[in-house]
């Protein structure tokens, strides 16, 4: 099937990409990589009068490192994230997940920002930004603000972006203390399309005790799925044991309520969660250390 | 000239064309004005239509044409014929549009032509159909159920054939049985799903008014016969081509109503039309297999020997009956004994109509189905008496002193005859290979560990061709290059490599010299196609009988030519001579020179160094083959990984080892994928779920392991060449061998394999509770 | 509202400028557009590989990809694999251990293949099937390929 028929508007920066929002309005899109719109387009599910191409936006390029941590330009391909050594330094969980999305020639044209926006709730990068605590900075024409990831993800591929909003970066703040995080999806075959999979960080203060934690999960939910408020309770200022984890990635089972699907029932899906959760957390808290990695 | 090149390993005369992306798909086919159809296809599972209104669609931007079933046939549409029919057949045809019902998602209502899919495809959304939503029946066993929504008038409780064969005393041998085994088992729906979809490209000669049609089929004589009498026209006003083929697998072996639309379409807009099917419309509209429920029971001894089979199977066959539509049903209750001595045998099959699309073979045709069936059965006999499931099978495979073996049982397409071959010494050698005691001692470690490893064994047959017949020309030039034209038309097997290798050996002419065409109406009047594991033995058969008649031929005017007998004459190096006269030869070339009409030839011989040759037979022999599959299944998660893989096969002598086991391969990466992951899911108002590759998931490079492949060589005698098919056997061997390795893995758990596709979700609740739901949406 | 643009991009070397539909994607321009019809559309949705090509030397599915995307790259197709007549070490390997069947899925897989062997050297068999998991093929098995992309390893000389 091809795409009904619409305008192609390519801009080279944020400040022309804005405008083209304001002048096209509610029947315009943005096209980032492509990766998530064109699929739509190509079975007519979205039909946009306008397509606003951002790929030339070379501002929005970029992985730098900010006050410890990471900021990310919303345009920067998902290939550039997985060869970078700062990412691999300052985010290993974005290091470790992001090798896991699709196959190469996915990542060569997915962005990391079109990854998020698009919200998912099978995505990898979602879940990692929620877990990691990730701040997205946007842009409107009636200005800026920076929007927390776990509160970014309305439900049903929605989001708090509003249709004038761009995402200009994904920042990735640096977290006190021995860090440790894991990610881990499972996806038969290396098929490339996951069942469920967990995004794991936690913190770990001078005393041992979880300072901090942040847990995404996918395909539990109709949206990139913020399980950290299950497990908090149990986790913060204790030490992270094996079976403080394990009562954790119980409570995280207990509050999530899947869907059935063709891939699985929302038993399965609650026992992949449980079991990915507590492996996830183990892992993270044995390999806590104070960052960067090298 | 050299080693014969029958059974060698050649590199194929095809791939240089594919590899430099130098190929013709249909759709790489460029023609001077050409223009795109796009199809307006049903919403509905199942909707009565009350109008078509198209005069939007007509005046969009773009569009030259639009018609419905009532533009082209106002009363008496043709219906697409079954060429196969059993007794029983109720008529449910099909016809080339929807006129006043539709019956499964994607059935045909309409056709736009404009100059541009896409333009199509914006006019379409301006059709205007009034449909009346009917209550759609998706399963099988509902639809026969009394006040189940009937889809036919003409078909009372929706079961459009149903019949019973069988032979010996079921009913005493049972009533004499120590045990009876009884069991359901159920295989999902699923297809071929070719990388390469459907297309069609017609075009009308202006001034001969002759019908051109490009179609990625596989069997172009039939579809140019059946397409021009459903169009009303003369066979000899129609040519057929089938360009090169991105895989068929059975599947494009039908008459689709887009291989009548789009060619009436050229006719009616005077211009060339072409229609690519997309992977939507292909998942939705390809015909769809396998979906099949046997009710099994088995009466033995104690000891493990069979003395009966009985049981019923229930074949879901989509919403119309078309060309093929009683071949699954038949090969499955004809395949369903297999390569066993089954004293006694009855079964009945009931061929049920459903809103889905319709069901043709695939790779298989029922073979994949009985044999999981009955490879399934088997294991659980096995279980139940305390006997390992390998000697259960080696107590009751037929022997080898029993063959040729007459099942007595016939299908549609054959009588089910083992003409050679040792089952028990292909699963000896299979057993072997994997060190099978060595297993059972490494999978009772695993166990002991918490480790969930399983192997399953799967020994079947299968129809290895078909007739009636096949058709080839081999020509000699006057250059000295041979050109074999053959009425198959291979959809990727490399048959032109095979062919030329045979021709080769016949003439004793270099590889280069030799040319392979196909598939083209134009250039050989007669010909059946490629389907049904039929290249080897009748396209290779054929290609034989022309070849070797040629050279008779050749030495009859080389004869001719030196003034001697033909007796006298003997080949050296490709040449011809006499016997014992060294000095003295006359090369192919200067033969087909000489044979010229016009010149000198012997008395009463025709010109030319061609023959036409015909391989004419209705006997098929039989491959065979034996499966094992290890698996590991991990219960954290319920994946199932396939970590070795060994085949024994027999499929009589080899024409090209390299191309049967890229076969084998290719095949049991399908059954594969059947088993554990394929499945066409319906909801119950008949809408397809799985409308894309990302919910219809195909085996990656990471499901399989390396195949171990080895050959047992028993030729057949009922072709020259000693060659039996094997195209669809990896498919029919694998369902059945991987569904059985992972019983065979979580057994002890209490578990049973009763349902595929055996999905981690499913094998994890398979180890929760003993059983799967059998419903979908698990 | 005006629904085409003008695209100008290097394919395979060469300069080509076409005016063409903003819906057009860079698989179709390929193929239509430029008669490169090597590459093949398989699922348009990027799931299946056969119509992946290289844009500025990264693989890219080609369907998701708009032509007016590629505005100012550099393609390669398959079509600019072999050397005249020599076909490349990639091509040959495949020719060689029988990497393909029906042809369909095989340029999407050299162009995944010549980028991967660009990168890496003497990869294992686990990295080549980890590679390929994101192409498609129907017809072979996967077996033959995973050979032929050892092969051509150790025939490129690169």
């Amino acid at each position: 099937m091809r795409p009904s028929p619409f305008a192609y508007i390519s801009v080279r920066s944020v400040d022309e990409a804005l405008q083209a929002l304001a002048d096209y309005g509610e029947e315009s899109k943005l096209l980032a990589g492509g990766l998530s719109l064109v699929p739509l387009l190509n079975v007519r599910q979205v039909r946009p009068r306008h397509v606003i191409d951002l790929g030339r936006v070379d501002e929005l390029n970029y992985i730098r490192l900010q006050d410890g941590g990471l900021m990310i330009g919303a345009l920067t391909r998902q290939r550039t994230v997985e060869d970078s050594m700062l990412v691999r330094d300052h985010c290993p969980l974005l290091y470790e997940a992001i090798k896991q999305i699709g196959y190469v020639r996915i990542r060569n044209q997915g962005t990391i920002g079109g990854a998020i926006v698009h919200a998912d709730p099978l995505g990898e990068l979602p879940a990692v930004a929620i877990a990691a605590g990730a701040r997205l900075h946007v842009r409107g024409l009636r200005g800026d603000r920076v929007l927390d990831a776990v509160a970014f993800f309305t439900g049903g591929g929605t989001t708090a972006l509003a249709h004038d909003e761009l995402l200009l970066a994904v920042e990735f703040p640096a977290w006190v203390g021995s860090v440790g995080s894991r990610f881990r999806e499972f996806s038969p075959g290396g098929s490339g399309y996951a069942i469920v999979g967990v995004a794991a960080m936690l913190s770990i203060d001078d005393a041992g005790l979880v300072q901090r934690i942040g847990l995404g999960l996918m395909g539990v939910a109709d949206c990139p799925f913020d399980a950290a408020f299950a497990a908090a309770g149990l986790l913060h200022g204790r030490t992270p044991d094996a079976a403080v984890l394990t009562q954790a990635a119980d409570a995280v089972a207990t509050a999530i309520t899947p869907n059935s699907d063709l891939k699985g029932s929302a038993a399965y899906r609650r026992h992949l969660a449980r079991t990915l959760t507590e492996q996830t957390l183990k892992d993270a808290a044995g390999q806590a250390r104070p960052y960067p990695m090298h | 000239m050299g080693a014969s090149q029958m059974g060698a390993r050649i590199k194929r005369m095809e791939d240089p064309q594919h590899l430099r992306g130098q190929a013709n798909f249909v759709d790489d086919l460029k023609l001077p004005g050409i223009l795109h159809a796009a199809i307006l296809r049903s919403p509905h599972g199942h909707a009565a239509i009350h109008g078509i209104d198209l005069s939007a669609v007509r005046a969009a931007h773009g569009v030259i044409d639009a018609f419905c079933l009532a533009d082209i046939w106002p009363t008496d549409p043709p219906p697409i014929p079954v060429l196969v029919p059993v007794d029983s057949l109720l008529p449910c045809p099909q016809f080339p549009m929807a006129s006043d019902r539709v019956r499964y998602v994607g059935e045909p209502v309409a056709v736009v032509v404009a100059s541009s899919r896409a333009e199509a495809e914006d006019a379409l959304e301006l059709a205007k159909v009034e449909y009346e939503v009917l209550p759609a029946v998706v399963d099988p066993e509902a639809a026969m159920q009394a006040d189940a929504q009937g889809l036919h008038a003409t078909v009372p409780g929706n079961v459009g054939a149903r019949w019973t064969q069988g032979f010996g005393n079921t009913a005493a041998a049972f009533a004499s049985a120590e045990t009876i085994v009884s069991e359901r088992f159920k295989m999902q729906r699923y297809t071929a799903v070719p990388l390469e979809t459907r297309g069609v490209l017609a075009t009308r000669d202006a001034v001969t008014g002759e019908l051109t049609i490009w179609s990625s089929g596989q069997w172009p004589h039939t579809a140019r016969g059946l397409t021009a009498a459903m169009l009303g026209l003369d066979e000899r006003s129609v040519r057929t081509i089938q360009p090169d083929v991105g895989g068929g697998f059975g599947v494009k072996a039908e008459l689709y109503p887009e291989d009548v639309l789009i060619p009436l379409a050229a006719t009616r807009v005077k211009s060339p039309v072409k229609w690519i099917e997309d992977r939507r419309e292909h998942l939705m509209g390809i015909v769809h297999a396998r979906e099949m429920i046997f009710d099994l029971e088995l009466a033995l001894r104690l000891d493990g020997t069979i003395l009966g089979l009985r049981g019923t199977i229930i074949s879901d066959q989509g919403a119309y009956f078309r060309t093929l539509a009683t071949i699954n049903a038949s090969l499955a209750i004809t395949g369903l004994p297999g390569p066993y001595r089954i004293p006694n045998y009855s079964a009945e099959v009931i061929c049920v109509l459903t809103n889905k699309s319709p069901c043709s073979p695939y790779r298989g045709a029922g073979g994949p189905e009985a044999t999981y069936a009955r490879e399934r059965l088997f294991d659980v006999a096995a279980r139940q008496l305390g006997i390992d499931p390998a000697a259960f099978r080696l107590k009751n495979l037929v022997p080898p002193e029993a063959m040729p073996y007459d099942t007595s049982l016939v299908s549609v397409e054959s009588t089910v005859v083992f003409d050679s071959g040792d089952f028990p010494a292909a699963l000896r050698q299979a057993l072997e290979q994997v060190d099978y005691t060595g297993f059972r001692e490494k999978q009772q470690r695993a166990r002991s560990e918490g480790r969930l490893h399983g192997l399953g064994i799967c020994v079947y047959a299968q129809m290895a061709s078909v007739g009636p017949y096949e058709s080839a020309e081999v020509r000699v030039d006057g250059g000295g290059k041979v050109t074999v034209v053959s009425g198959a038309a291979p959809q990727g097997q490399g048959t032109g490599t095979a062919l030329a290798q045979v021709v080769a050996d016949q003439l004793d002419v270099p590889l280069d010299k030799i040319r392979v065409d196909f598939a083209d109406t134009a250039r050989i009047p007669f010909g059946v196609g490629t389907y049904a594991s039929r290249n080897a033995v009748m396209a290779g058969s054929a290609a034989m009988g022309a070849a070797v008649r040629v050279r008779e031929k050749a030495a009859q005017m080389a004869a001719h030519l030196f003034e001697c007998s033909p007796v006298d004459i003997e080949w050296h190096e490709g040449d011809a001579r006499i016997v014992g006269v060294p000095g003295r030869s006359f090369s192919l070339a200067q033969l087909a020179q000489a044979a010229r009409p016009g010149g000198s030839r012997p008395e009463g011989m025709e010109p030319g160094l061609e023959i036409r040759h015909y391989f004419e037979t209705h006997a098929a022999p039989f491959s065979y083959a034996v499966h094992l599959a290890e698996v590991d299944v991990d219960p954290a998660t319920g994946g199932v990984t396939v970590v070795r893989y060994v085949v024994v096969n027999d499929c009589g002598k080899l024409i090209n080892p390299m191309i049967v086991e890229g076969q084998i391969v290719g095949g049991i990466a399908q059954g594969l994928g059947g088993a554990l992951f394929e499945e066409l899911v319906y909801d119950a108002e008949g809408q397809l779920r799985t409308t894309n590759l990302t919910d219809y998931r195909l085996p990656g490079s990471l499901d399989l392991p390396n195949v171990e492949i080895s050959h047992l060589v028993s030729p057949s005698a009922l072709n020259p060449l000693g060659v039996k098919g094997v195209g669809e056997g990896g498919a029919i061997g694998s369902h059945a061998a991987v569904a059985n390795a992972v019983e065979d893995a979580i057994a002890h758990l209490g578990a049973r394999v009763r349902v595929t596709p055996l999905r981690p979700a499913v094998v994890w609740e398979l180890l929760q509770h003993g059983h799967a739901s059998a419903s979908e949406g698990v | 509202m005006n629904t085409e643009n003008a695209v100008m991009m290097t394919v395979n070397g060469n300069e080509v400028s076409r005016t063409i539909p903003a819906r057009r994607s860079l698989a179709e321009f390929l193929r239509e557009d430029l008669n490169l019809t090597g590459t093949h559309v398989g699922c348009e949705q990027g799931v299946c590989g056969a119509c992946t090509v290289l844009l500025d030397g990264r693989s890219v599915p080609s369907c998701l990809v708009l032509a007016s995307q590629a505005d100012g790259c550099a393609v390669s197709t398959v079509e600019g694999m072999a050397n005249g007549q020599d076909l490349h070490p990639i091509q040959q390997a495949f020719w060689q251990e029988h990497g393909l069947q029906c042809g369909f899925c095989t340029s999407g897989i050299l162009m995944t293949v010549y980028e991967f062997l660009l990168r890496t050297h003497g990869p294992s068999e686990e990295e080549i099937r980890r590679t390929l998991a994101g192409n498609i093929c129907r017809c072979t098995g996967y077996q033959n390929i995973v050979k032929a992309v050892m092969a051509a390893d150790r025939m490129w000389e690169r």
